[in-house]
């Protein structure tokens, strides 16, 4: 037997290019989960979701790094190509495992948001759906 | 049990197959859970983008401008398979965002994307 359960919250993001630490939200909606499986999902088509280290200059390299993953300009959609591509390639749908209330991913990692849009005070809407064994 | 379902392509693109797992979550009548989609084809991917004329080119000009020229190796660095949230008996995805399937075979024919259910 198998127990599905959904949660959801928001996050308010700024960007371009900044990576939100959004491992606390889901260790508090995973904190009861023995054993299991997550979907973690965000909504939308520019943002983006990492297993990153949880260390302060590992992420404002990073954020500096991806600024070279896609370029910025010279694309046909308006504006914002760069920014879907990105979510695009690195996808919004992030699965891990989970034992006692512990994401199974590297020690020190966590999951980060990526806000890849200009933006001032946007909210983000995130599910995570755990499917665990009874 | 897994749909398989087929779409006919005009060979090397992008298509919206997001009607296609509409139409299998109504089918099915599920309200909440995760729809498990993936590409059965070796030349093709998944992805989830803005299915919008000007972003699919810009897609295309993206894997053309790779620095490598295998295909194999260009469509590894997207998901065969996509896990996406069902909530209230829709995907849950932004307005903008479809669920695409990238297909690098040169020639036009069918290709195959299976579909499945886990439900709350």
């Amino acid at each position: 037997m198998r127990k599905t359960i959904q949660k959801d919250f928001f996050i308010i993001t700024y960007g371009p290019t900044k990576l939100f630490d959004i491992t606390p939200k889901i260790l508090n909606i995973c904190k009861n989960v023995k054993k299991g499986f997550i979907n973690i999902f965000s909504k939308g088509s520019t943002g983006a979701l990492l297993i990153l280290p949880r260390e302060n200059q590992v992420i404002e390299q990073i954020e500096k790094e991806l600024w070279n993953l896609i370029p910025v300009y010279g694309w046909k959609h308006p504006g914002n190509a760069y920014a879907h591509l990105r979510s695009s390639l690195i996808s919004t749908s992030l699965n891990i495992l989970v034992e006692n209330g512990k994401l199974i991913i590297p020690e020190n990692n966590g999951v980060f948001f990526l806000e890849n849009q200009f933006t001032n005070a946007r909210r983000r809407h995130i599910m995570i759906t755990i499917i665990e064994k009874n | 049990m897994v749909e398989i379902n087929e779409i006919e392509s005009y060979g090397k693109g992008a298509y919206d197959i997001t009607h296609f797992v509409k139409k299998y979550i109504d089918k099915n009548k599920i309200e909440n859970g995760l729809i498990i989609i993936s590409a059965l084809d070796q030349l093709c991917a998944l992805t989830m983008i803005e299915y919008e004329p000007n972003l699919i080119n810009d897609l295309g000009k993206l894997l053309e401008n790779m620095p490598i020229n295998n295909d194999y190796v260009k469509l590894s660095l997207f998901h065969r398979t996509l896990i996406i949230p069902l909530y209230n008996n829709d995907l849950f995805l932004g307005s903008f965002q479809q669920v695409v399937l990238i297909d690098l075979n040169k020639e036009k024919g069918i290709r195959k994307i299976a579909i499945e259910k886990v439900d709350l």
